[in-house]
């Protein structure tokens, strides 16, 4: 039997994943209203001052896409670890970079969903207003989705099998994304805020070497991952 | 390497520490700007180095194993990185303790010390990582992973004061220093590479006889088990 | 005010050897330390 295709593998799989998530929406729901308690803790943990809540949105946006990301990508891994259908995939041959391509973008899209779905609510809750174009802001939490999608993917396997795993996958996670999130962050702050001094496309220029990198590193190491 | 060339090389490592404290703390002349405080650059530029070369090391071994895996290139990277993590924490303490009378803070979140402090806690979720998976084979595998995605940020780490306006001084060359001074720090340098050597062979040393324990028949003679080492 | 500026005396930061003391000692702390715990672990030979 000929061996599926890289891209139409990934593709296949890309479906499968979304639609693992579409008919789980309960599970989705649940992150949704995680994310949302987690701003609500935010805003009373740091305020009441309004005007310095607005100025942290940003940086409160992104952790709580960040804590959400633990979930999702703990969450993404259990349902193949309980079915033991990584280890079918690979008995197929499918190809081990499909499976990541595939899990990483769909852990991607969902986040990113999650993430355009917060804006309305730091606009209502925190009074942010949207300075820049909302073209911007769309691509910044692309981005920043991508670069929590790529390690998180990969760390999400290997934390998978270990124990103390629901420690384990934020432990590797969060140290090598702050350089993203600090660069996301400070972006979505300039897109509330204004950018007088043009710096939004740096930490734009930051975010997408951040992604190449690690989408790089994810493709080449996955496989090593996942191997017998 | 026979026992009396070890226990010459550690007490050398002693001997190049003791001296270089004296070399550092009486011999260098105090700073123009900021007296004797300064003199803690003699243990924390050092510290900084040899975490940067052991962190630096790992990459290299993860890379090494992934290529060809042997037990000895897993217990070197798990050695690289044990070692790597107490320079580092050293550098980054006595930094604080420097900043405090220089910048008046004991921290600052300026690029330099973000990027070592990402540096640090990454390789203890590395070590966090070897310690939370049992099976010998999987554990090498994803640690050299782990090993290759912190690795990413040391080169972060090294030019960051260079790429960034930074609070941290940039590299200053012999040119521009005191010559005593610089004695002073190339001394201490050697001393600290020779307890990164010291640290890295006993620690190397552990982490394989682990292995061997993990990998081969508990009951088998000697000869059996040497020839399972790759 | 000084006016002497070419001469190096101490420094404008007067004193300091207790930020000194405590670097200093942290670091002969850590490393000893460290080489007790190494010596700790050391792997004792099993009997052949």
């Amino acid at each position: 039997m000929r061996r599926p295709g890289l891209w139409a593998s990934t593709w296949v799989l890309f479906r499968k994943d979304l639609l693992l998530e579409w008919r789980s929406r309960a599970r989705v729901n649940a992150l949704l209203f995680f994310s949302l308690a987690t701003l609500l803790l935010f805003s009373f943990a740091l305020g009441p001052d309004t005007a310095l809540l607005r100025r942290n949105a940003g940086g409160y946006l992104w952790l709580a896409l960040l804590l959400a990301s633990v979930l999702a990508l703990g969450e993404s891994f259990r349902v193949e670890r309980e079915n033991a259908t990584l280890e079918g995939l690979r008995l197929v041959p499918v190809n081990a970079r499909a499976i990541f391509l595939a899990k990483a973008v769909a852990n991607a899209v969902l986040l990113a969903g999650l993430g355009v779905l917060l804006v309305p609510v730091l606009v209502a809750l925190l009074d942010v207003r949207i300075i820049l174009p909302w073209t911007q802001l769309l691509t910044l939490i692309v981005l920043g989705c991508l670069a929590i999608a790529a390690p998180g993917t990969l760390y999400g396997a290997i934390a998978s099998h270990a124990r103390a795993r629901d420690v384990l996958l934020p432990l590797l996670l969060f140290p090598i994304l702050i350089p993203a999130l600090v660069a996301a962050a400070k972006g979505t702050a300039l897109v509330f805020e204004g950018d007088p001094m043009g710096q939004f496309s740096s930490w734009l220029a930051l975010l997408t070497s951040f992604d190449l990198i690690y989408w790089g590193l994810g493709v080449l190491l996955f496989p090593r991952v996942v191997e017998e | 390497m026979s026992k009396s060339l070890r226990i010459g090389f550690v007490l050398l490592a002693i001997a190049l520490l003791v001296s270089g404290a004296w070399i550092g703390l009486a011999w260098a002349p105090p700073d123009r700007e900021m007296g004797h405080v300064q003199r803690i650059m003699y243990m924390h530029v050092p510290a900084a180095w040899m975490a940067l070369l052991a962190a630096t090391m790992n990459f290299g071994t993860c890379v090494s194993y992934l290529w060809k895996a042997s037990w000895k290139k897993d217990a070197f990277a798990e050695a690289t990185a044990e070692v790597g993590l107490l320079f580092g924490t050293i550098a980054i303490l006595l930094g604080a303790i420097w900043g405090r009378p220089t910048w008046g803070v004991y921290w600052a979140w300026d690029p330099r010390l973000t990027t070592m402090a990402i540096l640090l806690v990454a390789y203890a979720g590395y070590l966090a990582l070897r310690r939370f998976v049992d099976d010998p084979d999987r554990r090498a595998v994803w640690s050299a992973v782990v090993g290759i995605i912190i690795a990413v940020d040391v080169p972060v780490v090294y030019f960051s004061v260079k790429w960034w306006k930074s609070l941290h001084q940039v590299q200053s060359t012999p040119k521009t220093v005191d010559p005593q001074m610089v004695i002073a720090l190339r001394w201490n340098a050697f001393a600290f590479l020779a307890v990164l050597i010291v640290f890295l062979v006993a620690r190397y040393r552990i982490a394989f006889a682990s292995r061997m324990r993990e990998t081969t028949v508990p009951d088998a003679p000697v000869a059996v088990r040497q020839a399972v080492v790759s | 005010m000084n006016l002497l500026l070419a001469a190096v005396g101490e420094g404008r930061i007067r004193g300091g050897w207790e930020y000194v003391w405590a670097a200093y000692g942290i670091a002969w702390t850590g490393i000893t330390l460290y080489a007790l715990s190494l010596w700790a672990r050391w792997p004792r030979e099993e009997t052949k």
